[in-house]
């Protein structure tokens, strides 16, 4: 079986931990809990031809006290990239993620999460913004841990790319 | 089990001894949390009794390999911080240290469980603190940008309205006109600087005392006000109780038609609150909020320390200094958080293009310094600076367009441009506004020729004098109309007689009076005169139409409309004698706004020519939505009929053009026979150039458009 490792980049309090969460384990907690450091999960999911081992690395996010060790991205095959849309100032973040991650990892395979969708009151992630970072080439989704919206499927759709990416 | 053991089992700590193949053994019974640790996670000891560390841990895979990629020297490296499962519900946190010693290699597994509760609620709260306080700014900054719009928009038309809206605000608000003296300001201003007696206030010079109270961090404070630019940092400031207190304060310099920098308008946040809570956790006094580049108070310290080290090691570097293009406008057409993201993605791009070594700095709004250190000449720094240009031209996605951004860059070299940081900032800022001067996005050097030719910041100040003083005149060229017509055409031309440097040519000074806002005045000032020609030269039954040249700053001021209507009433002129010509470079921002204003103009009767067509960026597509009546074609294409096969298709295409959209076409720069029976026989109407007329001074006019209208 194939391994392929993933890892989440975003800035911090943007919800990277509770995707992983929902994604591995089907749970969500609505306490912010900070990540320090790295942990590292793993799912077995099934691709339309076989089946992947994910090594999801979620990373701390970055704020004034971390900046993106860029050593962690090292083999990774695919990024997903997470931007709270409540927060404008992680969009900004995830613009600088976005080119640290290419000079690593040149044109790796990648999806944005737009995370926290159900928090519509106090959405500030425009459809304007959306549609630039599309044209990007940043595959975005508009996510909620809270509720699964869309989680599966940007995982999949990231395996996918990984998948077609290797061939 | 011996006490040994025992003591091994309780350790937070295991040890392995790097063997061949990657396989690891450990030198002391593992302690219980390790033995959790592979009992969860089902890893197992190989026979020889050594662990394959690196298959069993992906982290510990990446931290040897990153060791070994770097060939570290230390004999000690620790990893980050990670975290294991070692049961459902329960993770251990490790470092994982790299050790040498006597030849051999060491990993170190440090269970911190125990200690790491406390150093995650620090940063727990150090977070929630920063969450919130992000949610502040990000407030503040949209409200101030804001308020700053609506008051300006306001304060010229409707004194009472803005006072309103000062009123409402929350914000310290208060406005001076140009003269330093207060005009209005609001109670949360009173509030911050804690006096009771209002006129006090208004005696208070506020505006100095920000200067003052700014200026260690941002130096450039003053000259920014002086050249009526926006300004906007944070900073400690003092109330009249003598109490210190953290403020965000944001001026912006207002034009009028009447006069520039016809006011200033402070907008200022008490955020002592947030910047008292966010000591040492979200030092926004050291990095640009938006970009995350280090900011303007930043690169004053690092650019004393650079000047410093290179004057000690003799070493030379250079400064570059950028600034947008266009800025405001994109935020105004796009929104702020559009606007934001082109900081972002425009500070990316300019960091890719310099080296690591190399400090890039955001000053604030769209106003980048780089310190290019190792520079050994000019030449490689033109290499950096087209290398960036480049990269900030790419097409950059804002919203469902894709833009194209430009810059203007002026450079220094130290120690050869100057030798402190006030002089060094300002030679750059001089060679960027120059760069602007010719036309925006290109780079300049700083050149001592720059203090004394044309295009001194000083210069605002002769051009007021100039206005002041009446040194500006106007000459008029003549239109000739190919076909019969009974109304003569003159196009007014602007000249500026200085009392010391002789005549001194409009693309000398055009560009420095649309900067600083004094073409509004300059520009009401020649429509006036035409406007009075015009009516002199009907008087004398010459009908005459006069052209009359508008930059976009008029185009755009929000009293264009009645400064047209009140010059015509004021000469009772017919507005048929009036026609305006337009540049393509107006209609580069905002054409919605351009074709409203336009529109209401031609409702009064002035008809409206579109000068220099075919040199920028034609679009058919604007030239169906604007309310036209003449296309002026640009004199470059008739310079080159006879020569060029390319001028005369283009020159062609563009008569056929306007003929098709019912407009009448002119053709400036015809200094010759063939070019004449060029645009004869392809069916342009009207024609001026060197081949009839030079521009006239006023007294010739008469007497030469009578003998034309004799002929």
């Amino acid at each position: 079986m194939k391994t392929k490792k993933i890892c989440m980049l975003g800035a911090f309090a943007v919800g990277k931990t509770s995707l992983v969460n929902r994604f591995v384990s089907s749970i969500f907690n609505e306490k912010y809990h900070t990540t320090i450091g790295v942990k590292i999960s793993k799912k077995i999911v099934g691709s339309k031809s076989e089946q992947v081992q994910l090594m999801i690395w979620d990373i701390e996010g970055t704020d004034v006290f971390t900046s993106l060790k860029t050593s962690y991205l090292k083999g990774s095959s695919g990024v997903i990239l997470v931007i709270d849309g409540t927060r404008h100032a992680s969009f900004e973040e995830a613009i600088q993620i976005k080119t640290k991650i290419n000079n690593v990892l040149g044109d790796v395979p990648i999806v944005c999460l737009i995370n926290k969708c159900d928090l519509l009151s106090q959405w500030v992630f425009e459809d304007s913004d959306f549609e630039s970072i599309k044209n990007e080439n940043w595959n975005p989704f508009k996510t909620s841990a809270k509720t699964g919206e869309n989680v599966e499927q940007a995982f999949f759709t990231l395996v996918d790319s990984m998948l077609h990416f290797e061939t | 089990m011996n006490i040994y053991a025992e003591i091994f089992t309780d350790m937070n700590f295991i040890l392995f001894e790097m063997r061949e193949n990657n396989r690891f053994i450990h030198s002391q019974n593992p302690p219980s949390w390790f033995k959790s640790l592979c009992k969860y996670q089902s890893l197992t000891i190989n026979i020889d009794k050594t662990y394959n560390l690196k298959e069993m841990f992906p982290y510990i895979e990446n931290f040897i390999d990153s060791i070994n990629q770097i060939s570290a020297q230390s004999k000690l490296i620790k990893s980050g911080v990670w975290a294991e499962q070692i049961s459902q519900d329960k993770e251990i946190q490790l470092y994982v240290y790299y050790y040498t010693n006597h030849g051999k290699n060491y990993l170190i597994l440090e269970n911190i469980t125990p200690s790491f509760g406390e150093q995650h609620q620090v940063l727990q709260k150090a977070r929630d603190i920063a969450l919130v306080n992000e949610q502040l700014l990000q407030k503040i900054n949209t409200s101030q940008y804001l308020l700053e719009s609506d008051i300006e928009s306001q304060l010229i038309n409707s004194p009472e309205e803005t006072l309103k809206l000062i009123n409402q605000s929350s914000s310290a608000i208060i406005v001076y006109n140009s003269s330093g003296y207060v005009e209005m300001f609001n109670q949360a201003l009173v509030d911050i600087y804690k006096c009771d007696d209002k006129n006090k206030l208004k005696k208070t010079t506020l505006l100095e005392q920000w200067v003052s109270e700014a200026e260690e961090q941002y130096p450039e404070i003053g000259i920014n006000l002086s050249k009526g630019t926006s300004w906007e940092g944070e900073f400690e400031t003092t109330d009249l109780n003598g109490n210190k207190k953290w403020i965000k304060l944001t001026i912006k310099a207002v034009y009028s038609e009447s006069s520039p920098h016809s006011h200033y308008i402070c907008i200022a946040n008490n955020i002592d609150n947030f910047k008292r809570s966010s000591d040492g956790i979200l030092d926004s006094q050291r990095m640009n909020y938006i970009t995350k580049l280090p900011s303007r108070t930043q690169f004053w310290t690092v650019f004393d320390e650079i000047i410093n080290k290179a004057k000690a090691n003799k070493e030379q570097f250079a400064l570059l200094y950028i600034d947008l293009d266009f800025f405001r406008q994109i935020n105004n057409d796009f929104g702020y958080g559009s606007g934001d993201f082109l900081l972002k993605m425009v500070s990316n791009r300019i960091v890719e293009k310099v080296n690591k070594s190399d400090f890039v700095a955001h000053l604030g709004a769209d106003e980048f310094a780089i310190i290019l250190k190792d520079i050994k000449s000019s030449d490689e720094i033109e290499i950096i600076a087209e290398r960036l240009k480049e990269n900030i031209n790419a097409l950059l996605p804002i919203g469902r367009k894709n833009i194209r951004i430009t810059c203007s860059m002026g450079s220094v070299l130290f120690p050869e441009h100057g030798e402190g940081k006030k002089e060094l900032m300002k030679h750059a800022d001089l060679a960027m506004y120059y760069a602007k001067e010719l036309g925006r996005n290109q780079h300049q050097f700083y050149d001592k020729q720059l203090e004394t030719v044309t295009f001194k910041i000083e210069r605002d100040k002769e051009l007021r004098e100039a206005i002041e003083t009446q040194q500006f005149f106007l000459e008029y060229q003549p239109q000739i109309s190919l076909q019969p017509s009974e109304i003569s055409r003159l196009e007014a031309l602007i000249r500026w007689q200085h009392p010391e440097l002789g005549r001194i040519a409009p693309d000398d000074f055009i560009g420095t009076a649309e900067r600083s806002g004094l073409i509004v005045p300059i520009g009401n000032w020649v429509l006036d005169q035409a406007c009075a020609k015009a009516k002199d030269l009907l008087n004398k039954n010459i009908p005459t139409i006069i052209a009359v040249n508008v930059s976009s700053k008029q185009l755009k001021h929000s009293g264009f409309y009645n400064v047209i209507k009140n010059t015509l009433d004021t000469h009772n002129l017919s507005a048929k004698y009036l026609e305006i010509e337009i540049t393509e470079s107006c209609l580069l921002e905002g054409i919605e706004q351009i074709i409203s204003i336009l529109s209401k103009i031609r409702e009064l009767g002035v008809s409206i020519s579109l000068d220099d067509f075919g040199s920028g960026f034609s679009s058919f597509n604007y030239l169906k939505q604007l309310p036209l009546d003449m296309l002026k074609i640009d004199r470059t294409f008739i310079m080159e009929l006879e020569s060029s096969e390319e001028s005369r298709v283009i020159t062609t295409m563009i008569i056929n053009l306007a003929k098709a959209l019912n407009l009448k076409v002119i053709a400036e720069g015809v200094e010759t026979k063939q070019q004449l029976d060029f645009l004869t026989k392809h069916g342009c109407d009207i024609v001026q150039g060197f081949y009839y007329y030079k521009p006239l001074l006023e007294v010739d006019i008469t007497s030469t458009l009578l003998k034309l209208n004799t002929n």
